[in-house]
């Protein structure tokens, strides 16, 4: 697993590398302001020759401004890196998602998944970031600190070091361990209900008003703000271990290394010039060392997501590529048969059939209509036909075709789903329209928003195609959202159209008068999915869902 | 500064001297080993001011996060109270439309009367950005309001006292080691709070930046993410992926930009700090040892202490972050919500304890017995006429609602439909004419008082049924729960769940259906008791199954309960008493739905448009 981790690195190695370089250098010229004065009292102590003011003040001076540029060169390809890898790391999860899609985005549960997942993300970008260098650092500059002292002083003292070191790294690695676990299970789940709280009180406000319940959602959110207060305890005493023991083992080991240190001095085993720089190191390698405890708290973090990535990107999709497809055979030009034979479906993991033996014949170029209750299973007939999911029995087929034997690309460009509530990415109008169909040209786009009666939204816009439209398309309304999506789909021109629900926002006239328009807008075979009779009058052929079976409805005599 | 936060301070200030004593007697140490005399004396004041030291730091960090949780818990009830007690017509219906601000507001509950009142101006929300309405109150709420407490209790005090800190340490040098050092480098520290500002004021901009940017970059991901099954279909994957790169990399560039410029005042900072206090420490020691000044012992002591003078500037490096997100954050929260006053911060229990004594929004009484059936006209609307943004959307609208009666308000988009219930619901005052509840003339608090809405989509809470019946009237008893869902019809529904009133609906009223979940809300009015309810589309998106059962309910309550209907769906308007047709903002016809088929209007127009869809 700490393979996959580091895999996952793999495109910023040499920006991490720089940057954990650059930060042992900044942190060993910090060590040296302080040992290098140290030194010089030591050679005072010693009775011996000290350089000239002028020179000592050049070395200070030096070594301040090596410190200061390459902490500058730490921060600056560290942050290079981060930014780096978090646009690695999602365009990598992206790409692995597109085989599980759309299922993976289709299924209950995804917008958790997703966010779980953009987590995890950030956990690694995290780990490696912010968390790597300084954790080898606190490893190489305290073992240098280690080396040193045996160089200068023998084993004793290098000793005593080297226990204290490692006592101290143990303590702050548990210790940060602990603060970990207590902050990732009642306090996380406290917040995610707060933050759910809060996020209905404000959708919620008008409700709210209406009913004079300000205070008693308030005195809710205090509640569960209450509950996440509970947990300040144990992370207060934490914190309060953590900081004695980040101060205690400098303090420690100023003494055992005095004690050990200073009778040999005494006695002339050592000078006072070694002595003084092992102590002066002690307080200059602890910069260093307080980086340690990110290690017990990031680490375990960084690999349990690395490991849940790992497991999505490894989850196998819900529908697979033919080893031999065959290309789409299409009746007419521009228009193809769409066929169901015994198809019964229920979705992964529930125990009910949506769908149960349906049998469905829509001739190229007709216009049917499939009817039914919400939640019948109509929809279902849309996810089955692009192949979101396979059917546990029978066959759909596309112009005759078996869909399963078309390769899923080809599949989904001959067939265009209008959905109720359709994809809408932020940015213009027209990148909006153009997502299906990058090369159509702007008579094109202007003809379909006129079919889809859209046309009349865009002129009133201010900078019509180019308007932008925010997140989600959250400038539109319902009614328009429909519009644009219909007009993208007219775009495609494929041979198979499925309006879903797509009237479902617009009021009686603006239906009527997109209905009439549709016949000069396509010549493809169109299936409209609707719980409203409404759209009916303008249909060849109406099919019923009812509880998961289907038959055959009279078509509406004109004009009723 | 938070109160508590003095004490961590106060702590720091102990441990600071406690680790000056440290050094000193490390270097009376020194001297002792060097003149053979006893260091005996100096090791035992060393170790127990080592001791104190630790002592004191373990304290004073286990405040903060003690501290962080009473103000998160002070600054997001505040913020909640400011929140929910502003004008909900702005926020909650079209964003795009500048809504006017409500002249007075609801009754607001007694001891939220501070936060109220300082929002009560009128401050335009945050929205600048557009974007769901609200949404950047949520992130204030709940990630904003955990920065701001952060900062405060983890900020604000630590760089308090390692700001104040180096002081202690010169006074103790010029005491006890050399007056002349000690003056000299006091010089040099009093230049780092300044320093330190002018930091602080170039930083904040390209930190709200940055994280701006960060945030726009995340959410592009997270949209192109829930967005994927559909970019799939379209076979737009790849513009997808183009986005999703596009926003990194911009992110990437700009920060990175950012960057330059700030990490490099850090370094400037940092690097001219180092150099100047540590270099001329140690030089002055230095001339001063040659000079005889001071000891061997006195010059480890001062290059020791360095250490200390130096704290606040690896802190400022080290909480830089926090300090920065804090203020920000605390900049907007105080901006669009309001700032805690000391009337707020008191603890959840006491304001617990006050609550049943403000909730009920009417009388008990009123409550099952409102079958006294006047036949008195309830409201009066005489040439009313509404102004929104400075333009009037609506005008001469006169119409009579007696108790008891349906009436439907019907018209195309935009006729002014919503704005009329609007203004029946007391969200949004009329500018001209008359409006008279039971005879005399309503304003605001009245009409919220008597008349309740049921939103198109109706808002459910995450929760149970009952808490979601009882937003209306807390203190409902389960017998009373159980008859309003009889009468909107949905009592057999959640009695055959298999918790009944304790159902979860789940996230947006996930586990019930479209029709369920109108029906609840239905009922939610009903037991708040009003005279009036408004229904705002009250079948629009259900299925026939779900308008049918709907409709019946509407039905039901017809007679006993005086209701408006504003309808798009003009089939279920033919069983109202009278139907007013707007149009463009004025009344087009009034009178009882077969009077209007007859005619040749809007309504005869548009109900030949629907088709027989009954």
């Amino acid at each position: 697993m700490i393979l996959h981790l580091l895999t996952l690195a793999r495109g910023s190695a040499g920006l991490l590398a720089l940057s954990a370089f650059a930060r042992t250098l900044t942190l060993l010229c910090g060590a040296a302001l302080l040992a290098y004065p140290a030194w010089l009292v030591g050679r005072l102590a010693d009775g011996q020759q000290v350089p000239p003011l002028g020179s000592v003040i050049a070395v200070m001076i030096t070594l301040a401004a090596a410190k200061g540029l390459t902490r500058y060169a730490e921060q600056l390809s560290g942050h290079t890196a981060a930014f780096a890898l978090l646009e690695q790391l999602r365009v990598r999860l992206y790409e692995k998602l597109i085989p599980l899609a759309p299922a993976v985005t289709a299924s209950r549960g995804s917008g958790r998944l997703l966010s779980a997942a953009t987590r995890d993300v950030d956990r690694v970008e995290v780990f490696f970031a912010h968390t790597l260098a300084p954790v080898v650092t606190a490893v190489v500059i305290p073992a240098t600190a280690v080396a040193l002292t045996w160089t200068l002083t023998g084993p004793a003292l290098a000793l005593g070091l080297l226990l204290i070191f490692l006592a101290a790294a143990a303590t702050l690695i548990g210790l940060g361990r602990r603060g970990a676990r207590a902050s990732s299970t009642a306090a996380v789940r406290a917040r995610g209900a707060l933050a759910q709280e809060i996020s209905d009180d404000l959708r919620g406000r008008q409700e709210i008003t209406i009913f004079g319940a300000q205070e008693q959602r308030a005195l809710r959110v205090d509640r569960i703000g209450a509950q996440i207060g509970e947990n300040s305890g144990g992370a207060s005493v934490l914190q309060g271990l953590r900081a004695a023991a980040g101060q205690g083992w400098q303090v420690l080991a100023l003494f055992v290394l005095l004690l050990l240190g200073l009778p040999q001095a005494q006695a002339g085993v050592i000078g006072y010039t070694e002595l003084l720089l092992v102590l002066a190191l002690v307080p200059g390698t602890a910069p260093a060392l307080a980086a340690i405890e990110a290690l017990g708290l990031s680490l375990p973090a960084a690999l349990a997501s690395a490991a849940n990535l790992r497991e999505l990107e490894e989850s196998s999709p819900e529908v697979a590529e033919p080893k031999h497809p065959v290309p789409v055979h299409t009746e007419h030009e521009a228009a193809a048969s769409v066929s169901f034979h015994g198809v019964s479906f229920g979705y992964p993991g529930t125990e009910r059939e949506v769908l149960q033996e349906v049998d469905l014949r829509i001739k190229p170029g007709a216009v049917a209509a499939v009817v039914g209750v919400s939640g019948s299973g109509k929809s279902t007939l849309a996810s089955l036909l692009t192949r979101v999911w396979d059917p546990q029995a029978g066959e759909v087929r596309l112009g005759g075709t078996d869909v399963r034997e078309l390769s899923l690309a080809a599949l989904r460009a001959h067939i265009t789903v209008v959905e109720q509530r359709p994809v809408l990415i932020s940015g213009s109008i027209r990148e909006n329209l153009l997502l299906g169909s990058p090369a159509a040209t702007e008579e094109q786009v202007l003809a379909a928003c006129r079919s889809a009666c859209f046309d009349g939204d865009i002129a009133a816009m201010p900078e019509g195609l180019d308007t932008q439209m925010g997140a989600e398309g959250a400038r539109l309304s319902g009614g328009q959202s429909q519009r644009l999506a219909l007009a993208r789909g007219y775009l495609r021109r494929s041979p198979v159209l499925i309006l879903d629900e797509i009237t479902s926002a617009q009021d009686p006239l603006t239906q009527a008068e997109i209905l009439r328009r549709m016949p000069e807008a396509t010549s493809a075979t169109v299936i409209m999915i609707a719980h409203r009779s409404a759209v009916l009058r303008h249909v060849s052929s109406v099919y019923e869902v009812d509880a998961g079976r289907i038959r055959a409805a009279a078509p509406p005599a004109a004009g009723a | 500064m938070p109160p508590r936060a003095w004490i961590a301070t106060a702590l720091q200030w102990a441990r600071t001297l406690a680790l000056t004593t440290l050094f000193l007697a490390l270097g009376r140490v020194l001297d002792a080993a060097l003149n053979a005399t006893d260091t005996t004396g100096g090791l035992i004041l060393g170790a127990v001011a080592g001791a104190v030291a630790v002592i004191c730091s373990g304290i004073a960090a286990s405040v903060p996060p003690r501290l962080r949780a009473v103000e998160e818990l002070r600054w997001r009830g505040s913020g909640i109270r400011a929140a929910l007690n502003r004008d909900p017509a702005g926020t909650a219906t079209g964003a795009a439309r500048g809504a006017s601000r409500v002249a007075s507001r609801p009754p607001a509950p007694s001891h939220a009367g501070a936060a109220h009142g300082r929002a009560g101006g009128g401050r335009p929300a945050g929205r600048a950005g557009g974007g769901r309405p609200g949404m950047g109150e949520a992130d204030l709420l709940t990630g904003g309001v955990e920065r701001i407490a952060e900062y405060r209790a983890e900020f604000l005090g630590p760089a308090l006292a390692a700001f104040t800190a180096p002081a202690l340490v010169l006074l103790m040098l010029g005491s006890f080691v050399d007056p002349i050092i000690a003056v000299v480098l006091l010089v040099l520290v009093l230049l780092v709070p300044l320093l330190v500002r002018f930091f602080l004021k170039r930083f904040r901009g390209p930190t709200a930046a940055y994280r701006r940017l960060a945030g726009a970059a995340t959410a592009k991901f997270q949209e192109v993410l829930r967005s994927l099954g559909g970019l799939v279909l379209l076979g737009a994957e790849d513009a997808g992926r183009r986005s999703v790169a596009e926003a990194a990399a911009a992110l990437r560039v700009q920060a990175v930009a950012l960057l330059r410029r700030s990490q490099l005042m850090i370094l400037v900072n940092d690097a001219l700090f180092s150099l100047v206090m540590i270099t001329s420490a140690v030089g002055l020691a230095l001339w001063r040892f040659q000079d005889g000044a001071i000891t061997a012992g006195d010059f480890l002591a001062v290059v020791l202490l360095t250490t200390l003078l130096y704290e606040p500037i690896d802190k400022l490096g080290r909480s830089f972050y926090v300090a920065m997100a804090g203020r920000t954050q605390q900049g907007l929260f105080t901006q669009t919500l309001s700032t805690p006053g000391e009337a707020t911060s008191r603890t959840p229990a006491e304001t617990a304890a006050e609550s049943p004594a403000q909730s009920p929004a009417q009388p008990l009484a009123q409550f099952p017995a409102r079958t006294s059936a006047q036949t008195t006209e309830l409201l009066r609307l005489e040439d009313l006429g509404v102004d929104r943004g400075g333009e009037r959307v609506l005008r001469g609208v006169t119409l009579s609602v007696t108790r008891g009666a349906a009436i439907a308000v019907v018209g195309p988009s935009g006729a002014g439909k919503s704005t009329l219930a609007q203004v029946l619901q007391g969200l949004i005052p009329h500018a001209t004419g008359e409006l008279l509840l039971e005879g005399r003339p309503a304003d605001s608090t009245a009409l919220q008082q008597a008349a309740v809405t049921v939103a198109q989509k109706p808002f459910i809470f995450s929760g149970t049924v009952a808490e979601n019946l009882r937003l209306a009237r807390p203190e409902a008893t389960d017998d009373q729960l159980w008859e309003v869902l009889t009468q909107a019809r949905l009592d057999a529904e959640i009695a055959a769940k298999p918790r009944g009133l304790a159902t979860q609906v789940g996230e947006d009223g996930g586990a019930l259906s479209g029709g369920q979940i109108r029906r609840l809300a239905i009922a939610r009015a009903l037991l708040s008791g009003a005279k009036l309810l408004i229904l705002d589309e009250p079948t629009a998106d259900l299925d026939r199954r779900a308008e049918r059962l709907v409709d019946e309910t509407l039905r039901g309550l017809a007679g006993d309960h005086t209701l408006i209907l504003i309808a798009h769906r003009l089939a279920t308007t033919r069983w109202a008493d009278q139907v007013l047709v707007l149009e463009a903002g004025e009344p087009a016809a009034l009178g009882n739905p077969e009077e209007l088929l007859a005619q040749s209007g809007y309504y005869a127009q548009a109900t030949a448009g629907e088709g027989e869809d009954r």
